[in-house]
């Protein structure tokens, strides 16, 4: 027996359900700007290449101890030695390709804003296909073990990927920081082959999977004590009347716009609330001072496409898509007035389906926004967009003109890190005219509310 | 004797040839010269042997007496010495073959502008397309390439043949073909995943024969 022989397999079978919409781009965008990924039968799926890279990235990232080889031996890897060798390790790792019988397909489309007047951009009009949320793929993974592979930190690396996958922490395919591609995986089953049992070769070569069990029992890598360098707002609001994120019907018998919907719920798109969120930055920014502005936010919110051979760079600000919810769709039929006659315009009758909320007091939309590795006045600098949101100044959405798209904030709750390391986590609520703050440790309160007030602050020193 | 060799896609897959199609294909897989696409036996041959010899390590871990590295070489022969393997491994083609190929070849004669290479190829592929995305989350430069892969769900076959084999033998190779489950490029990213089954000539499945005789020998 060499030291390569096979002495087991373990293989993981489990549901990869959708919770946001995906997009996972097939390069081939014929009659829209990024078509998604299809089988021969239409039916969109997620190459193993996608999932295991996000993975792979992921487990390097947070990995806390060092494991040496048998991390090669599991992910695989090539490295040049020099311009003749080339060492390359094959992976242990089998992944298949995840195929789903039931996803759907729709296509979003949005435009870009021009900051400076907030009207749309020309030839700034993009449409993607995009996977709806709830669609289910399956998942299989076979791990092969060898003599020579650690077999413990094997099932170590298993478990510190699944468990990710597991709490929805990992997000595939393409504007992951416009929250698309969030998956959880369910129904997990682990089955494992120990080639020193007879019986285990029998079921292994007739190809029985049926002995499962629903744990892999393995202790995780991830150590929580790395420094988790997030700055994240999480803020509840009312609608002051109506939302309408709008999107196109082509039926002649429907509502000329209705709003945006997921799986069958009225939604608040990432991309929508991130543009809103972008630009309200900027103009911030460039209150305080017009020079670099545009450049700060380029280095924070991320630039991309074709924009004149400048260097592409990846968002740190994350917000999620979520669903506008206790709002009710109403139809209003609207009409164009000539200004010089008072009367209608002919054939000028319009309509749209916002969605009104009724109560002021209803929690309807939710913001999540978080920032990697923030810096101060970045941190202030959302803030300052969570006061223009909360105070009903900055309108998300469409017909704006009409009064559409103004939010009120009902609670906030911010989590960062102060300078000795802690975890804080305070709660703003809506009080009166005012404000009220709320923390776990209530004697620490005013100390935090003071880092905070730092944070606003330290925007005026960077722009200096 | 002649025994049938049967392979079906599950997945995709990359039977490369080592070459690109152009401008358009970075890695092109295996096909003759009407574009019909094939697994040369070469591929089979050393992917059975890998697979075999699997088998006899989880034989020997196991201790299960019932074949040795000595088999191994009596199938698939050794490098370097005098007598030649018992078996010969044949190219894998898509059902029907032969007479497609004439058919093929006839209307290519016929409708030249029609049927083409390129057409006939592409009724069983389809491309991949693919990019890396380096530490800082964005597309590498200059990672995007294009694969043609084999459409999932496709059938190929052929004749392995063999005169007076030993039973063990057989045994060993209809096993090695039950653990044999992926092949080509990429497969372990899900690429080439595969499920194979051998016949003998009154069409019985050997592999769920010597699946069952295996459960005795334990």
């Amino acid at each position: 027996m060499n030291n390569l022989s096979l002495i087991g397999k373990i293989i993981i079978r489990g549901k990869l359900y959708l919770e946001s919409p995906l997009i996972i781009g097939s390069g081939i965008n014929e009659f829209i700007d990024i078509e998604v990924l299809k089988d021969e039968n239409g039916m969109p799926f997620i190459p193993a290449t996608s999932l295991i890279g996000v993975l792979k990235d992921y487990f390097k990232n947070n990995i806390s101890e060092n494991i040496g080889d048998d991390s090669d031996y599991f992910w695989g890897m090539s490295e040049k030695i020099n311009s003749v060798t080339q060492k390359s390790i094959q992976s242990s790792f089998i992944c298949h390709d995840l195929y789903s019988t039931e996803g759907k397909i729709n296509i979003r489309d949005g435009v870009c804003i021009n900051p400076i007047n907030q009207t749309a951009k020309d030839k700034g009009k993009y449409d993607f296909e995009i996977v709806d949320k709830g669609a289910v793929f399956d998942l299989f993974w076979e791990v092969t073990l060898r003599e020579i592979y650690n077999k413990d930190i094997f099932r170590r690396i298993i478990a510190t990927i699944i468990e990710p996958l597991m709490s929805s922490k990992i997000a595939i395919g393409a504007k992951t920081n416009s929250g698309f591609g969030k998956v959880a995986l369910k129904n997990i089953e682990v089955i494992e082959f120990d080639f020193s049992k007879k019986d285990d070769v029998y079921r292994w070569l007739k190809k029985d999977l049926s002995h499962g069990i629903s744990y892999l029992d393995a202790k995780q890598y991830i150590s929580y004590s790395k420094k988790i360098d997030v700055f994240s707002i999480e803020a509840k609001f009312a609608l002051v009347n109506s939302i309408i994120i709008r999107a196109y019907s082509e039926k002649p018998d429907l509502p000329d716009a209705v709003n945006i919907t997921s799986n069958g719920e009225f939604v608040l798109p990432g991309t929508s609330l991130k543009g809103a969120i972008r630009n309200r930055a900027l103009k911030i920014l460039k209150t305080v001072k017009n020079d670099g502005a545009e450049q700060k936010i380029n280095q924070l919110f991320g630039i991309a496409g074709e924009n004149e051979g400048k260097k592409k760079i990846k968002s740190r600000v994350k917000v999620e898509e979520r669903v506008i919810r206790n709002t009710l769709p109403e139809l209003q039929n609207r009409i164009k007035i000539d200004r010089f006659t008072g009367g209608t315009i002919k054939t000028a009758l319009f309509n749209s389906m916002p969605l009104w909320s009724g109560n002021e007091l209803n929690e309807s939309v939710i913001v999540n926004i978080s920032i990697r590795k923030y810096k101060n006045w970045e941190a202030g600098l959302m803030l300052q967009v969570l006061k223009d949101l909360w105070c009903e100044d900055l309108a998300i959405g469409g017909e704006k003109n009409v009064g559409r798209g103004i939010l009120k904030g009902i609670s906030a709750l911010i989590r960062w890190q102060n300078k000795n390391q802690q975890e804080r986590e305070l709660e703003i609520k809506a009080a009166g005219k005012g404000i009220t703050f709320f923390m776990k440790k209530s004697d620490e309160t005013e100390q935090a509310v003071k880092e905070l007030n730092e944070f606003a602050k330290s925007i005026q020193g960077v722009m200096a | 004797m002649n025994l049938i060799f049967e392979l079906k896609l599950l997945s995709d897959t990359l039977i490369g040839s080592g070459e690109g199609w152009g401008a358009n294909i970075d890695s092109d897989i295996v096909f003759d010269d009407i574009g019909l696409p094939y697994i040369p036996a070469k591929r089979v041959k050393g992917c059975l042997k890998e697979s075999a010899i699997e088998i006899v390590e989880m034989f020997e871990n196991s201790g299960i007496k019932f074949a040795t590295n000595g088999d191994i070489e009596m199938l698939f022969g050794k490098p370097g010495q005098m007598r030649s393997s018992m078996f010969s491994f044949p190219n894998c083609y898509l059902s029907d073959y032969e007479s497609n190929r004439k058919w093929l070849e006839w209307l290519k004669t016929k409708y030249q502008e029609l049927i083409t290479k390129e057409i006939i190829l592409g009724t069983f592929t389809i491309t991949r397309q693919q990019t890396a995305i380096d530490n800082n989350g964005i597309a590498k430069v200059h990672s995007l390439r294009t694969k043609r892969v084999l459409k999932k769900g496709s059938n190929f076959s052929g004749k392995i043949e063999c005169n007076g084999i030993e039973e063990h033998l057989l045994c060993l190779l209809s096993l090695a073909v039950s653990n044999l489950r992926y092949m080509g490029t990429n497969r372990n990213r899900g690429f080439g995943c595969i499920s194979c089954n051998l016949f003998d000539e009154n069409n019985i499945s050997l592999n769920k024969k010597y699946i069952n005789h295996i459960s005795k020998v334990i």
